[in-house]
């Protein structure tokens, strides 16, 4: 099967410190690749790169043989709202709006109507059983609730790709294996693909591969199960 | 479009969806913004007031018969303006002709004898216990009010009475009222001073303004960024950031439109430099209104747009492009040099007169000088703050936090030293103006003479009007004072005035005086106008009642042999040149007696004695008019400069409030962004004080440093305006010190109002980061 997304020979410096050296990676439609490696290994920014949040100093990225960097800002941005679907450890959700209009937001910014953005927001809330803080903002949940609503805003537009940087980082363990399972259940029932960022074992458990980034590359590793 | 107002709508629901600091934030813009708005549209209701006043102006008009034969009834009109301790109060003597005679405009009909409509501000004068003195003047029967078609403002001292002594001059007979509108001009003072309020007032709302921008800064960047990551592109979210600008703008619209409405309904209460406006006057000019209507959201929107171009929302956080560059001054002196300039150049151009081409250089010139202080002031903070050194740790967490960044502290203050700088302005003209009126009486006057002018000065109405002011208890003497014209050609006449000794004394101060001594009072500083050289003794001329078409001639009469002496100088002793006639010197010659003055010394020590001499001769009314050359009370238009001074210091004081609330914002926002560092610091040792300390040196240097500058432009501001006014140079020190203390006071109650929030953000929980 041909890769959904591929990241050849990244490079990219912020300032003199060099974070990615060469690195790359492949992934194809619907399967869990978790990305691994210690503190400023570089693993966060492969994933910025391959999501078209930054742009590498060299090196390409393609996404259904269209290489990235040659899109517009705007083409990204609908690309994000579109095909990319984003959990991250905190800061994603916006504050001033409820769960219900967070996870409907992609949907609205994408001009479906409201009412039906949020029947479908309510939809994946449900399955990721938040369903009762629909009416509350961010602030007033708890941090495994808040990530399983950034689950289902990453889902609701039925992404290709599910970028996840740490997304259970700030979680206990209980909380970080619910919402992991809730994750990749629901990313294999839509057949979407996962990014998963993570220097957790356990969390990287989840995944169908590994690759472990150090000082800026990246290696592939046979999961040890 | 669809998407655009899409945008906007999300903008306007993340404004509001924060909670109660989205509240808070709406409140505070709302109110920066409404206090521009309430300033914006008082100043766009001023056509409005100027037209309809004119327009009531010409509606009072009476258009008179003249040579031509009324068709109809007429109505013979006299008018009398008289003074009551500094007021002017006018009205009209009446008789109609007939009942279809025109009724004066405000009256429901025309006051029959003894009867008398008064405005409604002359009626509550006379029923206060101030207006007893008065009641004399007005004994007729009060028959109606005077409404608001009869006047030209609410505080107008105005009647119309009726008397069956009008004369029936068919000249003065009015068939109608109404006429062409003429414009009315504002005192250059005034317009000054409602130029720099205008200007002072706007600044700091402006500032606040584009610090309401900054507001919750983080918050706004991490939503911005949440929102590019969920696929929003960079246009979309400036079209929501602006979206959030545009519910201000609203708000402040709102606001500002309630602020006007409730004050509107206050209007009639001020009186500022004699002119007071009715509340349906105080209405805003339609088109003026749109426009703030459509430019305040605009002008909001493109504020918060030109905000963010140095800004680029990303979806994982904000960046700035700005580079921390050294500020440079050649630049930012350009404004203050241009003012000055555009000032200087206008000196004494509104010295007297409206000088309309003036105006725009003024206002301009005002603007440069007040927009030079948000200029200037980021380069002295940063100059300044740079070279602190040393101290003790609370200083110097505030001096190093300030080198770090000082540029948005010095925007906040900028605001309120624009305040301070047109503040000491104000005050300086004000004060200046009121040194004007209390000095003078003092420099000009006589207190012990009063002089009565008769209308129609028949020898009857003129022992009449003596035998009045003979009797009246604030009388010491009375001189009359008869004008003769001699002629001595065929267009060729002398001015004279017949009087006895006593009289000439008074008038011209003579040596020595017997009668039938004539004089001649020449002014030595001027020589006399061609045709009125000096008339020479043994001239023959004939006594003239007029002159020219006036003229009504009496007996011939050749000029003695007389005393020159040179016209005094004290303005109160107002002589002509010419000959001052003792009656000897004219034998048993009938002379024409028809105009005259009556000359009456008065005891200065007696209260309210040109009121009494006023109520004296009031039985003649119109006929008479009455010259005060002693101290004329002033206390009125102290009183008054004094109340618009106190406005003005509340209005400063208000501003300034405002300008404190976006210090009080700006300084809780660093609170809540340094939270973590703060928490850490308190919680690796550093005291709680000493992190109190550092915010209060962090709130007073830039304010101590805005109010040297403000001080400084503010009191050159001062000397300026008033070299344009040509008024003596007099700057307000004690109002400088209040605005200071209040600047100090206000470093004080902001610091201590954060103090809450950094107690919070300093305790265990500031540590926690989600």
């Amino acid at each position: 099967m041909s890769a959904l997304l591929e990241a050849t020979d990244l490079r990219k410096s912020f300032g003199p410190t060099p974070a990615l050296d060469g690195a790359g990676l492949s992934v194809r439609a619907g399967e869990v690749v978790a990305v691994m490696g210690p503190s400023g290994s570089g693993k966060s920014t492969l994933l910025h790169c391959m999501a078209g949040i930054l742009t590498p100093d060299s090196g390409v990225v393609r996404y259904r043989d269209v290489e990235l960097s040659s899109l517009a800002d705007g083409e990204r941005s609908e690309l994000r709202r579109t095909d990319f679907g984003f959990v991250f450890q905190f800061g994603q959700l916006v504050p001033e709006l409820s769960c219900l209009e967070n996870v409907a937001l992609p949907l609205r910014l994408g001009g479906t109507k409201r009412r039906e953005a949020e029947a479908r927001a309510k939809d994946w809330l449900d399955r990721l059983e938040v369903s009762d803080v629909a009416d509350k903002r961010p602030g007033e949940t708890s941090g495994g609730q808040g990530q399983r609503v950034a689950v289902a805003r990453a889902l609701v537009t039925g992404p290709r790709v599910v970028f996840a940087d740490e997304p259970t980082g700030a979680l206990d363990s209980l909380n970080g294996e619910r919402v992991m399972q809730l994750l990749t259940t629901a990313a294999r029932e839509t057949n979407a693909a996962v990014v998963l960022v993570t220097h957790e074992a356990r969390v990287a458990a989840y995944s169908d591969r590994e690759v472990v980034v150090r000082d800026g590359r990246s290696r592939e590793v046979e999961p040890v199960r | 479009m669809k998407r655009w107002l899409s945008d906007l709508a999300l903008g306007v629901r993340l404004a509001i969806g924060g909670g109660r600091t989205s509240w808070v934030r709406l409140a505070l813009t709302g109110a920066g913004i409404g206090v521009g708005v309430a300033v914006l549209l008082t100043a766009s209701s001023v056509p409005t007031m100027l037209s309809a006043r004119a327009e009531r102006t010409a509606a009072q008009n009476g258009v008179l018969a003249g040579d031509t034969t009324p068709s109809s009834d007429v109505l013979y009109v006299e008018r009398w303006v008289t003074d009551f301790r500094g007021q002017v109060i006018s009205g009209d003597y009446v008789r109609a002709s007939g009942p279809e005679a025109p009724v004066p405009p405000g009256a429901s009909r025309v006051p029959g004898d003894g009867e008398i409509v008064l405005s409604p501000a002359l009626a509550s004068l006379l029923d206060s216990p101030q207006g007893e003195l008065l009641r004399e003047r007005f004994p007729q029967q009060r028959v109606g009010v005077i409404t608001q078609q009869g006047l030209n403002a609410p505080h107008d001292l105005r009647f119309v009475a009726g008397d069956a002594s009008v004369d029936e001059d068919a000249k003065q007979a009015v068939v109608s009222y109404g006429g062409a509108a003429k414009e009315r001009t504002l005192d250059p003072v005034l317009s000054l001073l409602i130029m720099v309020g205008v200007v002072a007032l706007l600044f700091p709302v402006l500032v606040f303004v584009g610090i309401s921008t900054r507001l919750a800064a983080t918050e706004r960047d991490r939503r911005l960024a949440a929102l590019r990551l969920v696929g929003a592109g960079a246009q979309r979210v400036r079209r929501i950031a602006a979206g959030e600008s545009l519910l201000g703008a609203v708000t402040g619209l709102v606001v500002g439109a309630a602020l006007f409405l409730t004050a509107r309904q206050f209007v009639e209460r001020i009186k500022l430099m004699g002119i007071s406006v009715f509340v349906g006057d105080a209405t805003p000019s339609l088109p003026l209104a749109v426009l703030i209507a459509v430019l305040v959201p605009v002008m909001a929107v493109v504020t918060s747009i030109i905000a963010m171009r140095r800004t680029v929302v990303e979806p994982l956080g904000v960046v700035r492009r700005s580079k921390p560059v050294r500020r440079v001054l050649w630049w930012r002196t350009v404004p203050v040099l241009v003012g000055a300039v555009a000032l200087v150049s206008q000196s004494g151009a509104l010295g007297g007169t409206r000088n309309d081409a003036s105006v725009p250089i003024v206002v301009g010139g005002i603007l440069s000088a007040l927009l030079s202080i948000p200029v200037l002031l980021p380069w002295v903070v940063e100059r300044a703050v740079g070279r602190l050194r040393g101290g003790a740790p609370s200083w110097q967490l505030a001096i190093r936090r300030l080198q770090l960044e000082s540029g948005t502290a010095a925007r906040v203050v900028g605001g309120v030293a624009v305040v301070l700088a047109g503040g000491i302005a104000l005050q300086s003209v004000l004060a200046s103006a009121e040194t004007r009126i209390v000095d003078r009486p003092a420099a000009q006057t006589d207190p012990s003479r009063i002089m009565v002018s008769l209308n129609d000065a028949t020898s009857e109405a003129t022992e009449q009007a003596v035998g009045l002011l003979e009797r009246s208890g604030a009388v010491d003497r009375v001189h009359p004072l008869w004008s003769v014209q001699l002629k001595s050609g065929e267009d060729d006449y002398h001015y004279a005035t017949l009087a006895d000794c006593d009289g000439l004394k008074t008038q011209v101060g003579l040596p020595a005086c017997r009668d039938g001594d004539v004089f001649y009072v020449h002014d030595p500083n001027s020589p006399p106008e061609p045709g009125q050289e000096d008339i020479r003794p043994g001239t023959e001329v004939i006594l003239s009642e007029g002159y020219r078409e006036q003229e009504r001639l009496g007996p011939r009469w050749t000029v003695p042999d007389y005393t020159e002496i040179a016209r005094p100088r004290n303005p109160w002793q107002f002589a002509s040149e010419g000959l001052m006639i003792t009656p000897g010197a004219l034998a048993n010659l009938d002379v024409p007696r028809r105009n005259a003055t009556i000359l009456v010394q008065v005891d200065p020590s007696h209260p309210d004695v040109a009121e009494h001499v006023r109520n004296a001769v009031a039985p003649l009314t119109w006929r008479t008019y009455l010259y005060y050359y002693g101290e004329t009370d002033v206390s009125e238009r102290i009183a008054q400069f004094e109340s618009i001074r106190q406005g003005l210091l509340a209005g400063s004081l208000l501003t300034l409030l405002l300008a404190g609330a976006s210090l009080l914002v700006l300084a809780l926002e660093q609170v809540r962004e340094r939270r973590r560092p703060l928490a850490v610091l308190a919680a690796s040792g550093v005291p709680r004080g000493a992190l109190s300390r550092s915010l209060l040196w962090q709130n007073a240097v830039p304010l101590l440093l805005a109010l040297v500058v403000a001080i400084a432009i503010g009191s050159g501001l001062a000397v300026l305006l008033l070299r344009i006014i040509a008024q003596p140079i007099v700057l307000d020190w004690p109002g400088m010190a209040v605005l200071s203390a209040a600047a100090a006071l206000l470093v004080v109650a902001v610091t201590a109002l954060t103090l809450p929030s950094l107690r919070r953000a300093t305790g265990a929980l500031g540590l926690r980061s989600e």
